[in-house]
């Protein structure tokens, strides 16, 4: 198990971590928001896909700084202080394939709405403030870093 | 003396992971953006684009950098 320093005070299934994250790592984090009151539990996988502006993916290599999971955590926790409501996430870092899941982030709500908005608004915190890279791997042996 | 890191896309251009950088005292954000580019021409392109964190905050056009410090350049963020 190898993850990117960790924080204190909030779930360990929030983190930025070079594990796979499979079915048991997603549910992990779907357990860290879980509550009685929560009627509604959305969970976003973003899964490593196999085009990007029409040029054919490989494969993507995540990069992550030291402090990714730090950041990760405070996001979360804003987003947790702006919504009221649960969140989590993890974020892994390495080699990842097409079809490999990257990132899975749930929110928890009493309604299917607040629950949606709130997972949402995470994912976009996540790609603007968390400082994590990938590069492209393309089919031709060419490859880009995303963003750059 | 500081000690820059250079991650992703940035540390590609650069050619080097890290590196320590002699300034001879404090010196504002925009004049070490200089010094890196013309250090290492690869990177100025790719500099333009980045931001600088500086023992941990993110620098402004107005940050000083205070000897010592760990500056970390950081390109445009591209999680998810």
């Amino acid at each position: 198990m190898t993850e990117v320093s960790s924080g204190v005070g909030q779930s360990d299934a929030t983190r930025v971590t070079e594990d796979v994250l499979d079915d048991a790592a997603a549910r992990a984090v779907e357990a860290a928001v879980a509550a009685p009151e929560c009627g509604a539990v959305v969970t976003f996988r973003g899964v490593v896909r196999d085009e990007d502006g029409g040029r054919d993916v490989t494969s993507l290599d995540y990069e992550a700084h030291p402090d990714a999971t730090a950041v990760l955590r405070r996001v979360c926790a804003d987003v947790a202080a702006e919504t009221g409501l649960r969140v989590a996430a993890a974020h892994r870092f390495g080699h990842l394939v097409v079809g490999d899941v990257a990132l899975v982030a749930s929110a928890s709500a009493g309604h299917r709405a607040e629950a949606f908005a709130a997972c949402s608004l995470l994912v976009e915190r996540i790609k603007a403030e968390v400082p994590i890279w990938k590069k492209q791997q393309f089919t031709d042996g060419e490859s880009e870093w995303v963003g750059l | 003396m500081l000690t820059v890191r250079y991650f992703a896309g940035a540390r590609e251009a650069a050619g080097v992971a890290s590196e320590q950088l002699e300034v001879g005292g404090p010196t504002p954000v925009a004049a070490l953006r200089r010094a890196l580019a013309a250090s290492r021409p690869g990177l100025a392109p790719v500099l333009s684009r980045c931001a600088l964190l500086v023992a941990g905050s993110r620098a402004t056009d107005d940050t000083v950098v205070p000897d010592g410090a760990l500056v970390d350049v950081l390109p445009p963020f591209a999680g998810g």
